[in-house]
Formats: C-alpha cells, sequence, structure tokens
C-alpha cells in the first residue's frame, strides 16, 4: 500500500527500506513550534493528515505564512543543504495529526550518495519554489477574497477533509491580514454557498465553487506538484 | 423604510470594499471614510446625523480608536447618544463573541463572525 505521504510514496521500496530506521510516526498539536528561527534543523517532517506551515515574524510583531506543507510536503528542506543548516523562518503546526519524523544527519547522508532520493528531493525542493514563487505573486496581486479561498482549499487539499479547524485570528496571521478582512471575506465566501464557518471551524461546502472564487494560483500550483511528483493517486 | 445610515472608518484597504459590501447586504447605507481627518471632512456637508460610528481597529489601541469616536461625535456635533463601535483586531480567543458596552452608549466587539457585528449595527441602530 502506497504511503500517505506523497514523497514517501513515490519512493522506491529499496530506498523506503533504507530510510525506516531513521522513521518515526508521531502526533504533531496544534500550535507546536517545530523549529524556531537560527537553530540547527534536526529532523524532517512527512506529514500524513496533519498541516504545518512556515512562517515569518517581523520585528514589529507580525506573521504571515511563506509555506503552506501537508502531505504532498516535507517540511525541513533547508536540512538538505549542509550539515548545521538553519532558517530565518519558523515552522509551526497548523492543524493536529499525524506526521512522520526524520533524523535530519542520516537523511542528508542519503541524499549526498544516492540519485533517487536526491532527485526526489530536488523535485520537491522545485515545487516548493512553485508555491512560494506563486504565492508572492498571489498577494500582491489578487485581491483577499480570492487569496481566502484558496488558502482554505490548499489547506483542505493537503489533509484531504472539507472541514478546517481554525480561528480566524490563526487564518489571518497565516495570510498576513487584518482579522477584520478574513471575518468579512468569509462573509462573503459563506453568502455564495460556498463554505460554512463560525469562529475555529470551516467547512467547505463546495468545492468547486470555492476554486471558481479562488484564484488560478491553487490550481496552477496543484499542476506543478503533480508534473514534479506524479498525480495524487492514493 | 429608510436603512439606518452608519460612518465607517476603516484604515484598511483590503478589509474596507468587503465590510462595505457587507454593511450593505446586511441593509445599512454607508458613509465611508479613511481616518479621522477624512471622516471630518466626508461629513462636513452632510444635511444628517449618521445612526451610528463604527471604527475597525487598525495599528492603535481600543483605547486611542474609542477617543477617536468620541472626538469625532463631538467635533460633528451628533447626538450624544449616537452610538460609537469599535471591532477589535488583536484579541485573546476566550473574547471572541463578545459584544462589550464600555460607556453610555460606547461599544467593542469581539467579532467571532460578521453576523455578530451585524446583529449588534441592527440592535443599536434600531
Amino acid at each position: 500500500m502506497a504511503h500517505r505521504n506523497r514523497l514517501l510514496s513515490v519512493m522506491s521500496p529499496q530506498l523506503y527500506q533504507k530510510l525506516k530506521p531513521h522513521l518515526t510516526e508521531i502526533y504533531l498539536e496544534q500550535g507546536t513550534i517545530l523549529h524556531r528561527p537560527t537553530n540547527i534543523i534536526e529532523y524532517l517532517y512527512f506529514p500524513i493528515d496533519c498541516l504545518l506551515s512556515i512562517t515569518i515574524t517581523t520585528e514589529s510583531g507580525n506573521t504571515a505564512e511563506t509555506g503552506l506543507v501537508g502531505n504532498r510536503d516535507l517540511l525541513g528542506i533547508n536540512a538538505f543543504m549542509g550539515s548545521a543548516e538553519t532558517t530565518q523562518t519558523e515552522y509551526i503546526v497548523q492543524i493536529s495529526g499525524q506526521a512522520i519524523r526524520a533524523d535530519a544527519p542520516p537523511l542528508l547522508a542519503e541524499f549526498d550518495t544516492n540519485k533517487e532520493m536526491r532527485d526526489i528531493v530536488l523535485r520537491y525542493t522545485q515545487a516548493l519554489i512553485a508555491q512560494i514563487s506563486q504565492t508572492t505573486a498571489c498577494n500582491r496581486l489578487h485581491v483577499l477574497e480570492q487569496r481566502l479561498a484558496r488558502w482554505l482549499l490548499e489547506s483542505s487539499e493537503r489533509i484531504e477533509k472539507d472541514e478546517l479547524y481554525l480561528t480566524q485570528g490563526f487564518i489571518a496571521d497565516m495570510l498576513g491580514v487584518r482579522r477584520a478582512g478574513v471575518t468579512q471575506s468569509a462573509q462573503a465566501l459563506q453568502r455564495q454557498g460556498l463554505i460554512q464557518y463560525r469562529n475555529g471551524y470551516v467547512k467547505i461546502v463546495d468545492r468547486s465553487g470555492l476554486e471558481s472564487a479562488a484564484c488560478e494560483c491553487f490550481r496552477v500550483v496543484i499542476d506543478e506538484y503533480d508534473r514534479l511528483l506524479g498525480v495524487h493517486d492514493y | 423604510m429608510q436603512k439606518p445610515e452608519i460612518l465607517l472608518v476603516e484604515m484598511d484597504d483590503e478589509t474596507r470594499p468587503l465590510l462595505r459590501q457587507n454593511l450593505m447586504i446586511a441593509g445599512f447605507e454607508v458613509i465611508i471614510s479613511l481616518d479621522e481627518a477624512d471622516a471630518i471632512a466626508r461629513m462636513q456637508n452632510q444635511t444628517k446625523y449618521p445612526d451610528l460610528i463604527l471604527l475597525n481597529q487598525v495599528g492603535d489601541s481600543i483605547e486611542n480608536f474609542l477617543k477617536m469616536g468620541l472626538r469625532l461625535r463631538s467635533q460633528l456635533a451628533f447626538p450624544a447618544q449616537t452610538p460609537i463601535v469599535v471591532i477589535a483586531d488583536r484579541f485573546e480567543e476566550a473574547l471572541s463573541g463578545q459584544n462589550q458596552q464600555v460607556g453610555a452608549n460606547e461599544y467593542v466587539t469581539y467579532p467571532a463572525d460578521a453576523q455578530q457585528l451585524m446583529d449588534l449595527l441592527h440592535q443599536l441602530c434600531d
């Protein structure tokens, strides 16, 4: 049976067996910080049904999400750039759930010596760059209602659930906007029959309608992941 | 029946059009202003008073937004009973869903959703 994390599922059985002694399935609680800026990255995370965020907090204390990590991703890609690598970003658990935690040093050693491992990691790096690039343009060019619709779809797709247990304050932080902007956008999406929401909970009730309300960025990023990592078939 | 009229001070460019649209759909007339000075300028040629002053907190304390509302009501010579509502932006989740009366006609709302705000505004304008 294919693994529920896409990157683990595209590995050959031989590679997966080599890595397996270094992999541990764990449960991650919402709000847990997995990495703080400047700390050396000790673990990588392959999410199964949790949602993780890569965020940046500015000197003024404002936070914004720079990357979204779910079951088609790997958190901690910077660890492959060297044995003592860090990043200015923070990693936080956005939605609780299961993940595979991996020790960084043995995976880096495999990356240095195994072409299959290197190919998978580099293709994923390209997919992550595609996501971050698209988000950069999206934040500059698309209105908040479109961005919220896209973000809900991206989050839902990565945990394969229509219900998201997230506060509006948390969503506002992730989108780098004010809470009122999220509240009013959510109201507009609810009025169109696309979502239901109350504080701490959002349910997607019309996925195709929500895709129409979102900007094209959701579909562009999905297509790029599929091109680089294979179509999601589990 | 005449719709209640709200003087809105909304400094955030992204939220302003969304809030305006939602207020209008909820049955309010809206006079939009970008800040305190703009609110004064927009109201100077108005022949009637708004039914309520609504301020959305951006980058300053709730107390200072309440003071801004009091200054507007006073400088524009609105009736003293004109309600002032501040929408809180940053707050503990425990406050979510609450509307707090902080003066005779002054309120702070901590919205759990947009409907809570609309319900409060209708209640204060009726």
